[in-house]
């Protein structure tokens, strides 16, 4: 009789707090998300905000880098595409 | 004297009727059992009126930077959304099971003028004194244990502009730029 409540309390307890504890893995897990800085996307929020807004201005600092490097590449494919037409017009010239 | 006599003896039954139930258990604890109106409303005025004596004398520094919303916001996502939640949500896990139940503040509030000056560095004080001090059997830590108290008014700056914000405004302003987990 002692044996079987020396075994059977702390599984009890064992069982009773392990509820007590679980929660959802998504409430535990850490997900690090990286801003999602899409350009056409900042340039609504752009229009839609009073001027001198604080939240856009934070949005901005946020975004600034991946929409500089955005822009360099928009801007490297342009310079590609130009120089491009450049060769093929050369070579319909001669 | 003999009123006096009655009054004692009324004031030591009452202590011994409250020790009794204090130790009889009766008392239902678990966070799924609502209390009472009248403990309800006895300790929500405890609270009110313990955080507005405390954090009365506090000053409000300036809370409209840019980089207070940034780093207000990470913090905000990492330690207090599950809770409190986040813009376009409505309920987690967390925010259902707790009781007291946590403050939707992603939400605008109904029964307070916000936007009144008074009002708003009066909503910033107590928000700056619970996020400091946290709340005793409630599940509100002190994160003034862990954390400085710049970093808690930028969590307050954010705090007051969170309910203005969309799912997509809240996104950028909160993921943080370095890959590494603060908390």
């Amino acid at each position: 009789m002692r044996i079987t409540t020396a075994f059977s309390v702390p599984f009890l307890s064992l069982i009773l707090v392990s509820g007590a504890y679980a929660h959802a893995p998504s409430e535990h897990r850490k997900v690090i998300e990286k801003s999602s800085c899409d350009p056409a996307q900042i340039k609504r929020l752009q229009r839609e905000a009073p001027e001198n807004d604080p939240v856009m201005e934070a949005i901005m600092q946020q975004c600034a880098q991946q929409l500089e490097s955005t822009d360099r590449s928009t801007q490297r494919a342009e310079g590609v595409e130009h120089d491009e037409h450049r060769d093929q017009q050369m070579t319909h010239d001669d | 004297m003999s009123t006096i006599r009655s009054l004692v003896a009324l004031g030591v039954v009452g202590c011994a009727a409250g020790m009794a139930f204090l130790y009889s258990g009766w008392y239902p604890m678990g966070a799924d059992t609502p209390h009472t109106k009248m403990t309800f409303w006895a300790l929500e005025t405890l609270r009110e009126q313990s955080v507005a004596r405390a954090s009365a004398e506090l000053e409000v520094p300036p809370l409209s930077g840019a980089k207070q919303l940034l780093a207000g916001g990470a913090d905000y996502n990492d330690m207090c959304a599950s809770c409190h939640l986040k813009p376009g949500t409505l309920q987690s896990d967390l925010s259902i099971g707790l009781y007291p139940k946590p403050p939707n503040f992603s939400q605008p509030e109904g029964d307070k003028n916000a936007s009144a000056d008074e009002d708003s560095s009066e909503q910033a004080r107590h928000y700056f004194w619970v996020i400091k001090h946290g709340i005793k059997a409630s599940g509100m830590p002190a994160w003034g244990l862990t954390h400085d108290d710049d970093r808690i008014w930028s969590m307050v700056a954010f705090l007051q502009k969170l309910p203005d914000l969309s799912p997509e405004q809240y996104q950028i302003i909160t993921a943080r730029k370095d890959d590494s987990a603060h908390h």
